[in-house]
C-alpha cells in the first residue's frame, strides 16, 4: 500500500506544528517562565473535610522569611465568590470549610521555597463537625449539610413514553446497582498561573488552561476589572483532559488577587500533593438502573436513578450530570424512559469535568446491563445490542431526537467485532468457579474474557450551554504567502493546532507549512467558549472555514483576472495553486497574494461559527441535546489472573466513527491516549478517600498506567461524514475514553463468569469478587 | 545544612561521629523523597557515593580464615560463623548493576538479580542501592527479601570498628534497622548455596501489585527451592510487605525440606507460610488480601519447582 | 585532617564544564532549572514517580529530581538541551518522536527521549516488550505509549540506516 503523503488540506499525515519545539525541550510551559520582580504564592489549606474555622493561625506566617503578603477572607476587597455556575464557592474559606485542601489563606513570598515553608508555619485551628462522605447518604433527612441550601445540588429528569406501559409488557427486567469511582486527571503538568499587573490596573495572566475565557470571566468578576483590561495567555499547556476547564481559574484568581496587592507579578504552581488533593476530579457516581426487555432480548425502556457526588461545591457538576442524564440509556432504541439524575453535594473531592464527562460512568451501567439480560437469556451481548442499537428503521435516541447518522452504531459495532475477532467465553459451559488458590488448579488461575462497549456521544456543548457554542478564528494572508491563524479554542496536546492548521491549509488549497496557528491570546480572538466536549475541531474548524471562504473568494477574482476572463467560480484551490480546470492552466498561490497585496485589497478576515438553535425541554429532557452524535464500539480482550485478581487488558479495539479524520496522526494519538486513561480509570486508578482526606494523594498510590500496563490498541476508522462538521469530521476526545470502562467491565465480567458492578477493578476488588463467588457457589471450598 | 562527600570509609566514620544530625545518603531514591515531604530533615549529608563500595566481587573464599566472627545484637552476643564462598557486595552497588549478576549455576545470587531488577524502573533502578534499600527498613524492599532468602551478612562500619551481622538481626522493624549512632553499612555478603549436579533449582522473587512496573509489592515472595530426586533438599521461603520486616517462612520450609512437591504437601506449605505472615491493612491492601496473596505466591512458586522437577 | 563539607560542585553539563557555587544539598533538577536556565528538564511530581526530570548522568537515565547536585560532583549530566544544539539537527531519537507523532502535550517528552537515547546506546537491539519495560518509568498521561513505542523502534531504524546497513522503510 502506498501512503498518501500529500502536504496539504486535510488527511494529510504531516508531523504536528508543535511537535519539534517540544521534543527539543524548547516549548515553554507556565513553570518554565519568570517575570522579573516575581514572587511566588502558596497555599494554606484546612486538613478537614468539614468544620468550623475557629482561628487560621496565621500570626506566625507574616514573620517567616521572605513573605512579603498574606491574605485571608476578611483581606479580600473584591467578590469572595469564584463559583463558576452558582454562587457557593469563596475564593477563600470564611467561617466554614466544607473540603479538605478548600483554601484558607494566600501567601506570597520572595521564593517558591519560602513561600511554601510559611504555609507549614500555619497553625489553622477547625471544629470539625460531622460531614457526609457517601452520596448515597446524602438525600437522607437527618444528613449533616454541607450547604444551607441542602444537599440537592440539582435534578435532571428524562421522561419518554409510558412506564406502566413497558412495566407490564416486559418478560424481565434487570436491576442493578453501580458504584462507579472517580478518577483524578494525573496531567503531567500541574495547576498553576503567572499573573503580571500592568499599568492602569490591568492584568495579564499567564494561564496553563483549556478555557482562556473562563479564567478572564472569573478575574475580572473577582477583581471587577474591565474584560478588555484583562488579557489571558494560554501557555503551552501540559495535558488537560477536562482537568483544566474550570479549574485553572482557581489558582489564576489567587494570584490576581495577590498580584494587585503587591502591585508584582504572582507566580502560582501547585505542587503534585495540593494538586491531588483540591483540584476537580471524575464524579463518583452511583447508578441504580432497571432494564425492561422481551425474552427475545428488545428492550422495553428502562428507569434510571443517578446519583452524582459533586463534593463540597458544585462547580461544573450540574453540566457534567446533564451529559450523564442525556446518554444513560445509550445508543439503544426504546420506548419508554423515566431517569432522575440528583446532583449532591457531599464534603468529598471536588467534582469536576474529566473527559466523557459523565458519559464514561452511566455508559458502564447501561453496558453492563445489557450484557446482563444477554446473559439471563443465554444470548451473546453483541446480538443482543444489535437488536436494540438505533438504525435507519429505528433513529429516535432517548431524548427525543432523530439521527441521520444513526446506522453508525451498528456500523461500529460490526467493525469492532469483526477486528477484534470477538469471541467472548460466555456462553461457553464451563462455568466453574474460578481462583482456587491450589497447585492443582493452577491451569484455570488465567481466565480470559471479552467485554464490548457501545456508546452514542453528542458532540459538542448540551443544550444547556447553548450560549457558549459559537466560535471564531482570524486569518491574516501575510505577503509572502504564509498565513496567520488565531483561532479561540486551545491546544492542550490533542492536536488542536495540527487540526486547524489542516482545515486552513484545504480551505486555502496550500501546503500546512506556509501556516502558523497560535495558541490562545484573549486579546485577539472573539471568546469561542470552552475548549471540551470534543468540540474544538468542530468550532475552530468550521470558524477558519468561514474566514478561508472569505480569503478564497478575495483570490479567486483575482486569479481569474490574472488568467484572463476565467469564470471565478470554476478555480479550484489545492496544491499551492489556483486552477482553472478547463484550462488547466493556475496561478501560485503567492503570485495571488501578491497581487491582493498589490492591489491593497483587505489579506485578513475574521471567521465565525454558530451551530444552530434548537429546541429542548428540561421538564421532559427531550429534544435537541446535541448539533450531532458519534458513535462508538470498543471491544476489550482482557486476562485475569484469579489468584491475584489483576486484570490485565491485553487488546482493545476501537471502531469509532469519526465523520473524517483531519490530522490522522493526533486522531490516532487520540484514539490510544484515550483508551489507556480509560483502561486505568477502570482497573487500577483507586481515589482512596477517609473522611474526605485523599489517601494517596501523588503517583506513588495513585497509579496510572505505565509502558508495561498499555493494551495494544487497535484503530478502525469509519469517516462517513457529517453535514455540519469542517469537512465532515466529528469529535474523539471524548468518545475515544467512554465505552472503555464498559468494555473491561463486561469483559472481566465474561472472564469470570460474575457480574460485576464496581469500578475500578482493582486486584483486591476483584480477589474478592471472586472469594465471593466460590463461597456462594455449590462447587466452591 | 552541611554536604559531605568523603572519600573513605575512615572520614565517613569520623564526620557521622561528630555530626550527630547527619544521614547518610547512596542514590537518595529514599531520602530525597522523605526530605521533600519533611518526613526527615537531616542537619547534615554524608554522601557515600565517593567510597568506592559501588562494586562487588565473587570470593571463593581461599584466602580466607575458616572462622569469621560475626555479631548479633548486642543482647544476643556473638558467634562463630563459617563463610564460605559467596558474593561480596558494596553497600552503594546499584539495582541496574545488581541486576546482571550472572548465576548459572543457581547459587542464589541470581534470586538477588531478579529481585533488583523489579525495584522501581530504570531510572530508579540506576540510582537505588542495596545498602539503600536495607537500610531505608521497608519490609516492602524487593532486594531485601533476596536477601533475606538467601541469609545474607551485613557488613557495618563504626566508631568501635567493623561487625558482620546476620540479616535477620539487622532488620528491625518498618523504618528501623539496627545500627547504632555513627555507624554505616559498607557492604553486604550473599554466601552461595551450593548445589549437587543432579538437583535442580527453581530461584526467583515474584510481587504482586496494582501495576506491572514501578509499583511496591502489596507482598512478595523470594523463593529458591531445590529439588534432588524429587524431593526437596533446600527450601528457602522470604516474604515482602507481610510483617514488619521481610521473614522467612520458616515453618513451612521445615516442612517441606525432606520431602516431595506434592499438591498436598504445596497446598500444606502455603497453609503454613500463609499463618506465619502477620501484616496490616494499609491503603495499598487489606491484611486479608495480603495473606492471600501469600498463599498465591507460594502456591504458585511451589507448583512451577514441582513442574520442573519432572 | 578533619574532612570538610563541599561547598561548590564541579560537573560537565551538556558538555561544558561548569563550577557551581550553590548549595550541594539543591535537587539537580532545580540547579538545571534555577540556577541554568535549563527548562526543558520539567518536574512532573518530584517525587521519582512520572520521569518528566529525566536526564543522563554518565548515560544512564536518572530522575534529576531525586538527585542532590553534590552527588553528581565530578560526572557529566546530558539534558535535552544538550541532545542537539537549537540550529543543529535533531537526534535520531528526537526525529524519530516527531515523525511517528510521539508528542502530544509535550510534557513527558524530553524525559521519555533521553530514556529512550540510554536505551539505544546501550542495547544494540530490543524487541517491544524490552522497550516497554525500559520505558516504564517515563508515565506519559496523553499518548497510551503506543506511538513512543513505534518512535522507539523508528530510532533504531534511523541509528542502523546510518551505519549504512540499508535503508528504512518511511512513511513519507
Ligand atoms: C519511584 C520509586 C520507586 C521505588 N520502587 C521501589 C521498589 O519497587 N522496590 C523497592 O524495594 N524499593 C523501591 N523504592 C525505594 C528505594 O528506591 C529503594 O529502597 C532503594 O534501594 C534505596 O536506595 P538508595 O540508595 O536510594 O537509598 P537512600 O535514599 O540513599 O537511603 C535510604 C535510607 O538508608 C540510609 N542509608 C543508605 N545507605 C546507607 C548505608 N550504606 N549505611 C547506613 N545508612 C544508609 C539513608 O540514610 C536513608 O535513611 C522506590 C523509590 C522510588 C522513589
Ligand atoms: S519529577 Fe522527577 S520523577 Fe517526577
Ligand atoms: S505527551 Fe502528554 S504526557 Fe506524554
Amino acid at each position: 500500500m502506498t501512503k498518501d503523503c500529500r502536504k496539504w488540506g486535510v488527511g494529510a499525515r504531516t508531523v504536528r506544528p508543535d511537535a519539534e519545539a517540544k521534543v527539543r525541550g524548547e516549548a515553554l510551559y507556565l513553570a518554565d517562565m519568570k517575570v522579573n520582580g516575581m514572587l511566588h504564592a502558596a497555599l494554606v489549606t484546612s486538613p478537614v473535610a468539614s468544620g468550623h474555622i475557629e482561628s487560621l493561625g496565621l500570626d506566625h506566617v507574616r514573620e517567616e522569611p521572605g513573605v512579603q503578603i498574606v491574605l485571608s477572607a476578611d483581606d479580600l476587597r473584591g467578590a469572595n465568590q469564584i463559583g463558576i455556575i452558582f454562587d457557593d464557592q469563596p475564593l477563600l474559606a470564611a467561617g466554614r470549610v466544607r473540603m479538605v485542601g478548600e483554601r484558607l489563606a494566600l501567601i506570597a513570598a520572595d521564593s517558591e521555597e519560602q513561600a511554601w515553608a510559611a504555609v507549614r508555619a500555619a497553625k489553622p485551628q477547625i471544629a470539625a463537625e460531622p460531614g457526609v462522605f457517601d452520596v448515597a447518604d446524602a438525600l437522607s433527612p437527618n444528613a449533616p449539610k454541607v450547604h444551607d441550601s441542602g444537599n440537592l445540588i440539582k435534578e435532571f429528569v428524562m421522561h419518554r413514553g409510558h412506564m406502566d406501559d413497558i412495566e407490564s409488557r416486559a418478560d424481565l427486567v434487570i436491576e442493578g446497582e453501580y458504584r462507579i469511582g472517580g478518577q483524578e486527571h494525573a496531567y503531567m503538568e500541574g495547576q498553576g498561573a503567572i499573573v503580571i499587573p500592568g499599568p492602569g490596573g490591568t492584568l495579564t495572566v499567564y494561564s496553563s488552561t483549556q478555557c482562556p475565557f473562563y479564567v478572564r470571566q472569573r478575574i475580572c468578576r473577582m477583581t471587577g476589572l474591565a474584560e478588555a483590561d484583562v488579557r489571558v495567555v494560554q501557555t503551552v499547556t501540559g495535558g488537560a483532559f477536562g482537568g483544566k476547564e474550570d479549574y485553572p481559574d482557581e489558582p489564576a484568581c489567587c494570584a490576581a488577587v495577590l498580584a494587585l496587592r503587591a502591585h508584582r507579578p504572582v507566580r502560582l504552581v501547585l505542587p503534585r500533593e495540593v494538586d491531588f488533593q483540591g483540584s476537580t476530579k471524575r464524579h463518583r457516581m452511583v447508578v441504580r438502573h432497571q432494564l425492561y426487555a422481551l425474552n427475545s432480548g428488545r428492550i422495553l425502556g428502562a428507569k434510571v436513578e443517578i446519583l452524582v457526588d459533586a463534593g463540597a461545591y458544585a462547580g461544573m457538576s450540574t453540566v457534567v450530570a446533564e451529559r450523564a442524564n442525556s446518554s444513560c440509556i445509550g445508543p439503544y432504541h426504546v420506548d419508554a424512559v423515566q431517569v432522575s439524575t440528583k446532583v449532591c453535594y457531599t464534603n468529598n473531592l471536588f467534582g469536576g469535568p474529566f473527559r466523557g464527562f459523565g458519559a464514561p460512568q452511566v455508559s458502564a451501567a447501561h453496558e453492563q446491563q445489557m450484557n446482563r439480560l444477554a446473559w439471563k437469556l443465554g444470548l451473546d451481548p453483541v446480538a443482543v445490542r444489535r437488536t436494540n442499537l438505533l438504525n435507519h428503521d429505528r433513529p429516535t435516541l432517548a431524548t427525543g431526537e432523530v439521527l441521520p447518522c444513526a446506522d453508525m452504531g451498528p456500523k461500529t459495532l460490526d467493525e469492532a467485532v469483526f477486528h477484534s475477532k470477538w469471541q467472548p467465553r460466555w456462553n461457553e459451559s464451563v462455568k466453574s468457579v474460578a481462583g482456587v488458590i491450589d497447585p492443582e488448579a493452577q491451569g484455570d488461575r488465567y481466565r480470559d474474557g471479552m467485554g464490548v462497549g457501545t456508546i452514542v456521544y453528542g458532540c459538542s456543548l448540551h443544550h444547556g450551554g447553548l450560549l457558549l457554542d459559537r466560535g471564531g478564528a482570524s486569518m491574516i494572508l501575510q505577503a509572502d504567502g504564509t498565513v496567520n491563524v488565531a483561532i479561540g479554542v486551545t491546544e492542550m496536546g490533542q492536536g488542536a493546532l495540527a487540526a486547524a492548521r489542516a482545515i486552513a491549509s484545504q480551505g486555502l488549497g496550500i501546503s500546512q507549512e506556509r501556516i502558523r496557528v497560535r495558541e490562545v491570546d484573549s486579546a485577539m480572538v472573539p471568546d469561542s467558549g470552552p475548549t471540551v466536549a470534543s468540540r474544538a475541531t468542530l468550532i475552530a474548524g468550521r470558524a477558519i472555514m468561514d474566514a478561508t471562504k472569505i480569503l478564497a473568494d478575495r483570490l479567486r477574482n483575482i486569479a481569474a483576472d490574472l488568467l484572463g476572463r476565467v469564470p471565478a467560480p470554476q478555480l479550484e484551490f489545492g496544491n499551492d495553486r489556483i486552477t482553472d480546470p478547463v484550462s488547466g492552466r493556475f496561478v501560485s498561490f503567492s503570485e495571488a497574494v501578491t497581487a491582493l497585496y498589490g492591489r491593497r485589497e483587505n489579506p485578513a478576515a475574521v471567521g465565525w461559527f454558530r451551530p444552530p438553535d434548537r429546541e429542548y425541554d428540561d421538564e421532559s429532557g427531550q429534544g435537541g441535546a446535541y448539533i450531532f452524535y458519534a458513535f462508538a464500539t470498543q471491544v476489550a480482550r482482557v486476562r485475569v489472573d484469579t489468584w491475584t485478581g489483576m486484570v490485565q487488558v491485553r487488546q482493545v479495539t476501537a471502531a469509532h466513527d469519526v465523520g473524517r479524520a483531519i490530522h490522522p496522526p493526533s486522531l490516532e494519538g487520540q484514539i490510544q491516549g484515550g483508551v489507556v486513561q480509560s483502561m486505568g480509570w477502570a482497573t487500577m486508578e483507586d481515589l482512596l478517600l477517609d473522611q474526605g482526606v485523599l489517601q494517596n494523594p501523588g503517583f506513588t498510590n495513585y497509579h496510572i498506567p505505565t509502558a508495561t500496563d498499555a493494551p495494544d490498541v487497535r484503530i478502525v476508522l469509519l469517516e462517513e461524514g457529517t453535514p455540519e462538521g469542517p469537512y465532515g469530521a466529528k469529535g474523539i476526545g471524548e468518545p475515544s475514553f467512554i465505552p472503555g470502562g464498559a468494555a473491561i467491565l463486561g469483559a472481566v465480567s465474561d472472564a469470570l463468569g460474575i457480574e460485576l458492578t464496581e469500578l475500578p477493578l482493582t486486584p483486591q476488588r476483584v480477589r474478592m469478587a471472586v472469594e465471593a463467588a466460590q463461597t456462594s457457589s455449590p462447587e466452591g471450598k | 545544612m552541611e554536604y559531605y562527600r568523603p572519600t573513605s570509609v575512615e572520614d565517613a566514620v569520623q564526620i557521622l561521629g561528630r555530626s550527630p544530625g547527619a544521614a547518610c545518603m547512596a542514590g537518595g531514591t529514599d531520602l530525597v523523597v522523605a526530605m521533600r515531604s519533611h518526613k526527615r530533615g537531616p542537619h547534615a549529608i554524608v554522601d557515600l557515593s565517593g567510597l568506592g563500595l559501588d562494586t562487588w566481587i565473587f570470593d571463593d573464599a581461599s584466602n580466607r580464615p575458616a572462622k569469621v566472627k560475626t555479631q548479633g545484637t548486642k543482647k544476643a552476643g556473638n558467634d562463630e560463623q563459617r563463610l564460605g564462598p559467596g558474593w561480596r557486595i558494596g553497600a552503594t552497588v546499584t539495582m541496574a548493576v545488581l541486576k546482571t549478576l550472572e548465576d548459572e549455576d543457581n547459587l542464589g545470587v541470581g534470586l538477588l538479580a531478579d529481585a533488583a531488577s523489579q525495584v522501581g524502573a530504570t531510572q530508579i533502578q540506576n540510582r537505588a542501592t542495596a545498602g539503600g534499600n536495607l537500610c531505608n527498613g521497608s519490609p516492602a524492599a524487593d532486594a531485601v527479601c533476596a536477601m533475606v532468602a538467601l541469609d545474607a551478612l551485613i557488613e557495618i562500619a563504626g566508631p568501635t570498628g567493623a561487625e558482620t551481622m546476620p540479616i535477620g538481626k539487622f532488620l528491625l522493624g518498618p523504618g528501623r534497622v539496627n545500627l547504632e549512632p555513627g555507624q554505616f553499612l559498607t557492604g553486604i555478603f550473599v554466601p552461595a548455596h551450593d548445589m549437587k549436579k543432579s538437583s535442580v533449582a527453581l530461584q526467583e522473587y515474584r510481587k504482586v501489585g496494582s501495576r506491572t512496573s514501578l509499583v511496591i509489592a502489596v507482598a512478595g515472595l523470594a523463593a529458591r527451592t531445590v529439588l534432588d530426586k524429587g524431593k526437596v533438599v533446600e527450601s528457602r521461603l522470604a516474604l515482602s510487605s507481610v510483617a514488619p520486616t521481610c521473614i522467612r517462612a520458616t515453618e513451612a520450609e521445615a516442612y517441606l525440606t525432606g520431602g516431595p512437591l506434592s499438591p498436598d504437601r504445596i497446598r500444606e506449605a502455603s497453609h503454613l507460610a500463609r499463618e506465619e505472615a502477620r501484616p496490616i491493612t494499609d491503603l495499598r491492601a487489606t491484611d486479608q488480601y495480603r495473606k492471600e496473596m501469600v498463599s498465591a505466591l507460594v502456591t504458585d512458586h511451589l507448583t512451577r519447582a514441582a513442574a520442573l522437577a519432572q | 585532617m578533619q574532612p570538610k563539607p563541599i561547598e561548590e560542585v564541579t560537573v560537565t553539563i551538556n558538555g561544558r564544564k561548569e563550577r557551581l557555587a550553590v548549595d550541594p544539598a539543591k535537587r539537580l533538577l532545580d540547579v538545571l532549572r534555577e540556577d541554568l536556565g535549563l527548562t526543558g528538564t520539567k518536574e512532573g511530581c518530584g517525587k521519582g514517580e512520572c520521569g518528566a526530570c529525566t536526564v543522563l548522568i554518565d548515560g544512564r537515565p536518572v530522575n534529576s529530581c531525586l538527585v542532590l547536585v553534590g552527588s553528581v560532583d565530578g560526572h557529566e549530566v546530558l539534558t535535552i538541551e544538550g541532545l542537539a544544539q537549537p540550529d543543529a539537527a535533531m537526534h535520531p531519537v528526537q526525529q524519530a518522536f516527531v515523525e511517528q507523532g510521539a508528542i502530544q502535550c509535550g510534557f513527558c517528552t524530553p524525559g521519555a527521549v533521553l530514556t529512550a537515547v540510554s536505551l539505544v546506546d546501550s542495547q544494540p537491539a530490543a524487541d517491544e516488550e524490552a522497550i516497554r519495560r525500559y520505558m516504564a518509568g517515563n508515565l506519559c498521561r496523553c499518548t497510551g505509549y503506543t506511538k513512543i513505542v513505534s518512535a522507539v523502534k523508528t530510532a533504531y531504524e534511523i541509528l542502523s540506516e546510518r551505519k549504512g546497513a540499508g535503508r528504512r522503510k518511511k512513511e513519507c
